[in-house]
């Protein structure tokens, strides 16, 4: 307790407009009464004539009582409570409503009561001023030195606050931080490191143990050189510099390979460095990634068969890759800017798919159209174009792909030359082991009956000789003679050889005739149409097409046919003979296949018992209905499967192995259906059949495209 | 040659044996016929020993390779000749499946028939 506060040592106030540096000092005064005029009673002339001596500027506020100060002294700036000469219960009221660490406060006692001042301490007071002679000059001495300390005080407050929040923030950044951070000693000793790095290069030691690691015990082998090359950099005079980076590639504890970014900075205090190390796997393989993206778009778009154009809203080509530059007749894209007008307007022919997708974003897939070579030749091309939209789904131009389709279109020929081929090829098979099986016994029987010739020669020999002995009359001689004839006939066996031999030129007569037949079905077969559409009986198309094909099939097929009266159209009826063919051809295939089939499952159920004779059927029937004409193609076989029935017209579409079909059988054939305004229908169910239909109209259109 | 080898010629084809039969007739044979694999089976499982099996290949029911590859599981000491204007057609792991002693086609040559029944039968 101080006892000049008492006023009895009260040191002298520095001269007037003593050097101070406290500024404004803001000071909250509580006087005893009211004023007349309403309010708290003014400080007396005393006081005030104390505070002007202060070297500072004093700002006063007004506190009636209590409550009101206590609202006030929560107020950082507040500096000091006066209390200027109140009551003691009054001043202890006062004192009682500053917190504990408030502001300070002076109490002025009235006169020399050291009661009161002692009552003051204890309520509280941070020191007591007598209202006595010096009271003028000890006010002010006191004052500046409670308000002094108070600053400091909370100056020093302020500052630790301040540490201690920047301590919290930084031990938040460093736990928190997605990368490892390490401190190391330069024996190599881990100092300290953040959960990251824990994570990241999980400690060995037993839980618990003192963390007294080497740091090379924690880091894979490729990131210790990666550190150890920062710390000699580091040693070579350029401590202080920007931390150094690099790259290093390593696996993690489960031995993934990943790719972590190690920074390594020298600290300035001590013997230590901070490492701080990121694993930049993902981020590294997304960069990766991005730019091999980018290098395989670059390369198909640059290498792809297919030109690729880019065009503006204004059909402007922006972008034109070399496949559509060779096409185009341009180089090192002095394409872009050009209209696509000057390339896709074929003369006389507005439907452009370029043009259509810009006015209103219609797609278009394979259309074919004709694009003007660089060379001024029109070329047909397959185009596919869409239109490429924005993020709001606005367009911004055109992306079209076409490929030149001249040599397209000339395989094409030269397959559909290819199928006509393979299937007379088939035909021509069937054909040959059916004129084979009676050649076979023609041929043997010739040879045979030469032998039997031989036999009979020898045999005319001796009657020729048993005549003459009976012209010249020497019945010795003729009855040597009739023994020889006897003998021979024996010998070669007469009876045997004259009945055999009748028996043999019958059956090759039949064998020849047979020939004949195949000869004359071969020839109905395939008599050449006449360059135009001429009316064509389709019952004779189909049944000569049937005989021809049956010879090959006949083993396992038996053929029912149901034609009804038809009227003759126009047609080409070698094409239609082709469908027929390929169509019976199918259906004979689906029935072997059947056949094979119940084989299996026959001799999966027993060997001995493999089926014996399996035979389909094919049933073709024809009839007039409206004005169209159908012919019905149902087989036995194994039907097909749902999945490919939408795509058996497709070309080179085929279920069948490798090498067994071209695939462009039923594509032939409905392409010459349509060639007479007709159409194919099929209608099948697996492990039962398949009914192919095929409908002309008995007047076609007017226009057609032989071939 | 104690006694006359049994051949079974298999076709579907009367003419055919016919004059297969025909051909044959000198050749100190007793010729017996079959018109499918099915009979031919049966023939095997009942009568004497069949030396030689001459089969064509399309027939109705059971395909000629398919009779001869039976024969050779179940007659094994049976030869097996192959006659037939599909050769072609045949695969070739099936005809191997066979074992045949000769493939010949249609028409043949009568020499080199008998060539090869008198190779087959020597060799059985």
């Amino acid at each position: 307790m101080s006892q000049r506060a008492q006023g009895k040592n009260a040191g002298v106030l520095p001269d007037s407009g003593a050097e101070s540096h406290l500024g404004v000092i803001r000071v909250i005064v509580l006087t005893s009464g009211t004023d007349p005029l309403g309010g708290p009673a003014p400080m007396s002339v005393e006081t005030t004539a104390a505070l002007a001596r202060l070297g500072d500027p004093v700002e006063l506020l007004r506190a009636e009582g209590p409550d009101e100060l206590s609202s006030l002294v929560p107020d950082p700036s507040i500096d000091l409570v006066l209390f200027d000469r109140l009551d003691a219960h009054a001043t202890a009221r006062g004192l009682a409503a500053i917190p504990a660490d408030g502001p300070p406060s002076i109490v002025v006692i009235d006169g020399d009561r050291e009661a009161d001042a002692l009552e003051a301490f204890r309520a509280g007071a941070s020191d007591c001023v007598h209202f006595g002679p010096e009271y003028e000059n000890v006010l002010p001495v006191v004052l500046l030195e409670q308000v002094g300390r108070w600053r400091g005080d909370r100056q020093r407050r302020v500052s630790r606050q301040r540490i201690r929040w920047l301590e919290e923030l930084n031990a938040g950044i460093v736990s928190a931080m997605p990368a490892g951070l390490v401190v190391v000693d330069d024996g190599g000793l881990i100092v300290a490191e953040n959960p990251e790095f824990a994570r990241l290069f999980p400690t060995r030691a037993a839980p618990g143990t003192e963390s007294t690691e080497f740091l090379a015990a924690r880091l894979p082998v490729e990131i210790m050189e990666a550190v150890q090359a920062a710390e000699r950099d580091s040693g070579d005079g350029r401590m202080g510099a920007e931390s150094l980076q690099r790259l290093v590639r390593a696996s993690d504890s489960e031995g993934t390979p990943r790719a972590y970014e190690v920074r390594h900075r020298r600290l300035d205090e001590g013997d230590r460095s901070l490492l701080v190390l990121s694993d930049v796997t993902e981020s590294e393989w997304l960069s990766e990634r991005l730019e091999s993206l980018r290098r395989d778009t670059r390369d198909i778009i640059e290498n792809i068969n297919s030109a690729l154009i880019v065009v503006d809203l204004a059909g402007r080509i922006s972008f034109a890759n070399p496949a559509a530059e060779k096409i185009l007749g341009g180089r090192d894209g002095d394409l872009g800017g050009r209209q696509i007008d000057d390339w896709f307007a074929p003369p006389g022919d507005e439907t452009n798919p370029i043009a259509a997708c810009l006015e209103d974003g219609a797609r278009s897939r394979g259309a074919e159209t004709l694009v003007q070579r660089g060379d001024g030749a029109w070329i047909p091309v397959g185009i596919s174009c869409s239109p490429r939209l924005d993020g709001s789904g606005q367009s911004r131009g055109v992306v079209a792909v076409f490929q030149d389709l001249s040599e397209i279109k000339e395989l094409e020929l030269q397959v559909r030359q290819t199928e006509k081929m393979a299937s007379i090829g088939q035909l021509a098979a069937g054909v040959a082991h059916e004129v084979n099986n009676p050649m076979g016994f023609i041929h043997a029987n010739l040879h045979q009956m030469s032998e039997y010739l031989t036999d009979l020669e020898k045999y005319f020999e001796a009657t020729d000789r048993l005549q003459r002995a009976a012209v010249e009359g020497d019945l010795e001689v003729i009855r040597a003679a009739a023994e020889d004839v006897q003998v021979i006939a024996r010998e070669i066996d007469l009876e045997f050889v004259r009945s055999d031999f009748e028996k043999a030129l019958m059956e090759s007569g039949e064998g020849a005739e047979r020939i004949r037949h195949i000869v004359k079905d071969l020839r109905d077969f395939s008599r050449p149409d006449l360059p135009a559409r001429s009316p064509a009986d389709v019952n004779q198309a189909i049944d000569s097409t049937a005989s021809i094909v049956y010879t090959m099939m006949k083993h396992s097929v038996a053929l029912e046919k149901n034609y009804q009266e038809l009227p003759k159209i126009e047609a080409y009826p070698m094409q239609l003979k082709q469908v027929f063919m390929n169509l019976l051809v199918n259906a004979h295939y689906a029935i072997e296949q059947a056949i094979e089939q119940a084989i299996e499952q026959a001799s999966e159920r027993s060997p001995e018992a493999r089926g014996e004779g399996e035979q389909g059927v094919i049933r073709i029937e024809t009839e007039a209905v409206g004005d169209e004409i159908v012919v019905r193609i149902a087989d036995t076989g194994i039907g097909i499967p749902e999945d490919a029935r939408s795509r058996i017209f497709e070309p080179f579409f085929t279920t069948k192995p490798v090498g067994a079909g071209t695939g462009l059988g039923l594509s032939t054939c409905f392409n010459i259906v349509e060639r007479h305004g007709g159409r194919i229908t099929v209608e099948s169910e697996q492990g039962v059949g398949t009914v192919f239909e095929v409908w002309l109209p008995t007047t076609p259109p007017a226009s057609d495209a032989a071939s | 040659m104690a006694d006359r080898p049994v051949v079974l010629l298999v076709d579907d084809e009367p003419r055919m044996l016919s004059a297969l039969k025909r051909t044959l007739r000198r050749e100190g044979l007793v010729i017996e016929t079959a018109s499918n694999a099915a009979e031919a089976l049966a023939r095997m499982a009942t009568g004497p020993a069949v030396d030689l099996v001459i089969s064509d290949h399309k027939m109705p029911g059971r395909t000629g390779i398919e009779l001869l590859r039976e024969i050779r599981r179940s007659s094994p000491a049976t030869a097996r000749i192959l006659l037939s204007g599909w050769t072609s057609e045949i695969e070739p792991r099936a005809l191997a499946a066979a074992g045949c002693a000769a493939v010949l086609g249609k028409p043949w040559d009568d020499a080199e028939l008998k060539a090869e029944i008198q190779a087959a039968l020597d060799d059985a």
